[in-house]
């Protein structure tokens, strides 16, 4: 029997399940991701040609033509009834399957498994799959980060199918396409955040950005008058940690792309001490010059990072070339002393804070108010939410992601409470492009009123951050 | 014509079937009040699962006809005989005028003149702009229905539905939604049916599915479940249409509810709610009514329902004691009555079938209104095809009963008023208040005022509709429910509200404050319960 029916109350058989066992629970995983155009294949007998993608790799081509063929009817379904390019997602009773189209023609398809429990029921063991839990928005995100992540470090995908179709040309750009995808999908996939963790900050792909005073806030800007002094550099973005110090004028999802390229090669790239008086970070024996391609001025171009490291800051540069021995010294010699130490009062500054906020701040499981403050704008966030210590179950977590508002959406201020089944609040308010969330529990607040002061209270006393309100 | 053929040669079969006793829907609490509560919160695949194969109807005629046997004396039972063939004479003629107005004319919009072969819905700009759409086609891919547009010239789009619908299910699954970026697309799979809705307003999949059940259901009520099944199982690519040819009206009048279809009503609300809607009576009227009914009811046999309704809404239902009717099934039925005029001009013997109730066999119903002068509609619903006389005599005695009782007066005084009195004074009392759905725990009913400014407007009433989509969506989301939710919108502030007795959804202007907010909902929830028995019907009564 088909999950065809969703009463509106809980039914008996569900007041049943709830009181069956749970044996066992599956959460969501990776089923399949590919990447296919249409286009591609002209001839009946060449469906496999359409396929630029496809993991998992080891599995029979023809499952694969068939997944693409699938996903070509739906999108050929939809555009029945809408524009073709408008199909966002397709639900069966095991699968979320998530659409994007980030260039005409290419389309990327993510298709996870839901979560399952396995329940014992009337002694016989039944599973259930729990496709209402996934978050359509959250996995959509994943999946264009997928893309905007390859883009990053490839450029655009038609760029590389110049020749005119049906040439032997043509052929071997689709061949060589094919290579790049799979070298790199097949890396950045392995390295893959789990995706029952993929929560509201993954949707937005904000970034936390480190609070600083105004004056050692002005001397990090300062860097960025980099490209004035060396006209080469055409952009410089600045890293404390894993937090955002100086965004520069780069669009949120290269900015968001270039942040855990950074984070992930710079771990790599060895202790703090290595980088005490700052240095390029290395890759064998050369530093690192990767070319990279941003979305600047509405133009996808190549450019060439390097990056500089002192203590715990991250420099990143934006050249055009791969530049010439002096230039890096040259470059050393400047930011060497300044870097590391605006490195040096940045570390006193934060531990300073540190302490300050552990006096308030205490363990992340106590059930004390949690907030969570969006910027749409430059998409930094600021939160007390630790998103891996489970602090907040994950029907909060995703109630938040079904209210938090599309950042290109335009709508008027709101405001808005809800209380879950299990006497969670949440306190969300929206204006001027800024989405503030409060969450309650266990609080002594249990009415509507109190809660509203409850909140109240928080957004005074955690607004008052520079980072929020400059710009 | 097959449909007047079907019912008795179904009806024949049933006796065949095993004679359990309990049943899923049908479960003999000695509380009836709460398994009604339960019963209307039942998921359905239990429920069908448990009835596929198995009939009430048959358990409650086997249980019957010994009494029958037993009490009638033969004599009766050959006048019964003799009087049976003038009985099935007028069912025919009932039945051919009800599908008499079936055609299709409501829907005209784009069908009627593209008549050549050659229609192009693709590049129909009207066709495919359609707020809804809903198809439905038998799993070989024969086309059923369509809510726009000739099914024979979709053939090519059902064609798709099934090829999707199959290949999914080639891998142990089963296409629940599409979603697009401005359409989402619900599919639903029943006993050899595919049925498919598009929507591009607020409604979210599980509504839309809730539709699709009502609409399963109203397919199920002119056919039945075993019939269904047995033409399938016969021949795959059986065209249904010619089964359900004059019930195409009765789907369309249960989909076309909305603001799809520019209906400004209420009725939207009771299938979103999954409830019904309640005639408002003083309780002493409403007693005298149910008390008409039983003293004229309860020495008939095979007698299951009789239920009263006026004004699409429920005025009384006396029921078989163990046995009462699901809201779904209520819907089907205040559709039936809402779909056909003809009922007006005479008395008429019917087949239903009420899939929740029993989803193989019918019920035979004398359906008439209570007096030309009070449009009330009374059903009588027995297992006893040959009861026509019988109940048309019960029906004349409680027309008289409630005539001396001035019972006729009080429906007709509150027929007359564009709204109820009380709740009118109370909706006025808090001018802020622009709408709200109130629906107890306990029963499937829901109460709701009439729509005012600025509802009146179909663009303003998408957005009301659209507000309470959402919340009841958000409210009742199967993974994560919530208890409350409040929202201060740019147009107006929403409240939603799941206490242990009650759902509440209320919209009020923009300007109001909290505090107020609070102050008008414990008042209006307080006027409700003062009212509660002129609004809503605790227990249903028995016979």
């Amino acid at each position: 029997m088909l999950p065809v029916y969703f009463g509106q109350k809980k039914s008996v058989s569900e007041r049943v399940d709830e009181m069956a066992k749970v044996l066992q629970r599956a959460e969501i995983t990776l089923r399949s991701f590919y990447v296919f155009n249409s286009n591609l294949s002209q001839k009946e007998g060449e469906e496999h040609k359409k396929i630029l993608f496809y993991h998992p790799n080891d599995i029979e081509l023809n499952t694969k033509i068939k997944d693409v063929g699938l996903s070509e009817a739906i999108i050929t379904f939809t555009g029945t009834f809408t524009s073709e390019d408008d199909c966002k997602a397709l639900h069966t009773q095991k699968t979320t399957q998530l659409f994007y189209q980030p260039e005409p023609g290419f389309w990327l398809v993510l298709v996870v498994n839901v979560p399952k429990e396995v329940k014992l029921k009337e002694g016989v063991e039944v599973a259930d799959y729990r496709g209402g839990e996934v978050s359509d928005r959250i996995y959509q995100a994943v999946l264009r980060q997928c893309y905007h992540m390859y883009r990053f470090h490839h450029g655009p995908l038609q760029t590389k199918l110049t020749a005119s179709p049906g040439s032997e040309e043509a052929e071997e750009q689709r061949q060589q396409l094919a290579a790049d995808l799979k070298k790199f999908y097949d890396r950045y996939l392995a390295t893959l955040k789990d995706l029952a963790q993929c929560d509201i900050m993954d949707m937005l792909h904000s970034i936390q950005y480190l609070a600083l005073d105004k004056s050692l806030f002005l001397r990090a800007h300062n860097f960025s008058m980099l490209c004035d002094t060396f006209t080469a550099v055409k952009e410089c973005i600045m890293f404390y940690n894993d937090q955002v110090v100086c965004g520069g004028k780069l669009a949120a999802s290269d900015l968001y792309s270039l942040h855990s390229y950074v984070l992930g090669t710079v771990s790599e790239a060895g202790s703090v001490d290595a980088f005490r008086t700052g240095a390029f970070v290395l890759e064998g024996e050369k530093p690192i010059a990767t070319e990279v391609y941003l979305d600047l001025d509405k133009q996808i171009r190549p450019h060439c990072l390097l990056i500089y490291r002192a203590l715990n800051v991250t420099l990143c540069l934006f050249v055009d070339a791969v530049p010439t021995q002096e230039f890096y010294e040259e470059l050393h010699a400047y930011l060497g002393p300044q870097l590391s130490c605006l490195a040096k009062d940045i570390a006193t500054a934060s531990k300073l804070n540190a302490s300050v906020s552990a006096t308030t701040a205490t363990n992340p499981d106590d059930g004390s108010a949690k907030y969570l403050f969006i910027n749409e704008q430059s998409l930094k966030h600021h939160t007390n939410i630790h998103r891996n210590a489970k602090s907040i179950p994950r029907n909060v977590m995703s109630i938040i992601a079904d209210l938090a508002n599309p950042i290109q959406e335009i709508s008027a201020a709101e405001e808005l409470q809800v209380k879950t089944t299990n006497d969670y609040w949440i306190v969300k308010r929206r204006c001027n492009w800024r989405q503030y969330y409060v969450i309650l529990s266990k609080s002594k607040a249990t009415t509507l009123l109190d809660v509203t002061q409850e909140a109240k209270r928080i957004f005074e006393q955690e607004l008052t951050d520079d980072v929020f309100f400059d710009k | 014509m097959e449909i007047e053929k079907t019912p008795p040669n179904v009806a024949t079969s049933d006796t065949n079937s095993t004679c359990e006793y309990m049943d899923a829907e049908g479960e003999p609490e000695t509380d009836a009040d709460l398994s009604a509560s339960d019963l209307y919160q039942e998921a359905v695949h239990g429920a069908e699962a448990e009835q596929q194969g198995h009939s009430i109807i048959s358990v409650l005629r086997d249980e019957l006809v010994p009494q029958t046997r037993n009490n009638l004396s033969p004599d009766s039972e050959t006048a019964a005989t003799a009087g049976q063939s003038k009985d099935l004479a007028a069912s025919v003629e009932s039945l051919a005028l009800s599908t008499s107005t079936s055609a299709k004319t409501e829907d005209s919009g784009s069908t009627n003149a593209l008549d050549d072969d050659t229609y192009d819905y693709q590049h129909d700009r009207v066709w495919r702009g359609q707020k809804k759409h809903i198809f439905i086609l038998s799993e070989a891919g024969k086309p059923i229905y369509s809510l726009h547009g000739n099914e024979d010239k979709l053939a090519t789009l059902f064609g798709v539905i099934q090829a999707l619908v199959s290949f999914v299910q080639l891998g142990q699954d089963a296409i629940t939604s599409i979603h697009a970026g401005s359409i989402k697309f619900a599919f639903m799979q029943r006993n050899s049916l595919i049925l498919v809705a598009a929507s591009r307003t607020n409604m979210s999949v599980q509504q839309l599915q809730l539709q699709l059940s009502d609409v399963y259901y109203q397919i199920l009520s002119t056919l039945t479940y075993s019939h269904m099944s047995k033409i399938f199982e016969k021949r795959k690519n059986f065209d249904l249409r010619r089964l359900l040819s004059g019930s195409e009206r009765l789907i369309f009048n249960l989909l076309a509810n909305d603001s799809s279809h520019a209906k400004v009503t209420n009725n939207i609300f009771t299938f979103l709610t999954n409830s019904i809607r309640v005639f408002p009576l003083p309780t002493a009227v409403r007693s005298n009514i149910v008390s008409a009914i039983q003293s004229n009811c309860s020495k008939i046999k095979n007698l299951v329902f009789a239920v009263l309704i006026a004004n699409n809404r429920l005025i009384t239902l006396v029921r078989l004691k163990k046995y009462s009717i699901h809201p779904a099934d209520l819907r089907i039925i205040f559709n039936l009555i809402e779909c056909s005029e003809s009922f007006k001009n005479s008395e008429n013997w019917t087949p239903i079938c009420l899939p929740k109730f029993d989803m193989n066999g019918y019920l035979h119903a004398h359906v008439s209104y209570l007096a030309d002068d009070c449009p009330a509609c009374l059903l009588l619903m027995s297992v006893d095809r040959d009861a026509f006389h019988t109940l048309s005599e019960a029906k004349e005695r409680i027309t008289e009963k409630l005539r001396r009782s001035l019972c006729l007066q009080a429906i007709n005084d509150e027929l007359k008023q564009p709204h109820n009195v009380k709740l009118y004074q109370q909706v006025q009392s808090v001018p802020e208040l622009r709408h709200f759905l109130y629906k107890p725990k306990a029963t499937a009913q829901l109460l709701c005022p009439m729509l005012k400014h600025p509802y009146k407007s179909l663009a303003e009433f998408e957005r009301l509709e659209a507000i309470y989509c959402d919340l009841l969506h958000r409210i009742h989301n199967s993974s994560r429910p919530l208890k409350l939710i409040y929202e201060v919108k740019e147009r107006e502030v929403v409240l939603a509200w799941v206490t242990a007795t009650y759902e509440l959804y209320a919209v009020f202007e923009s300007i109001v404050d909290k505090t107020t907010v609070i102050d008008y909902v414990a008042k209006l929830i307080k006027w409700i319960e003062k009212e509660y028995d002129v609004f809503f019907i605790r227990n249903h009564p028995t016979f």
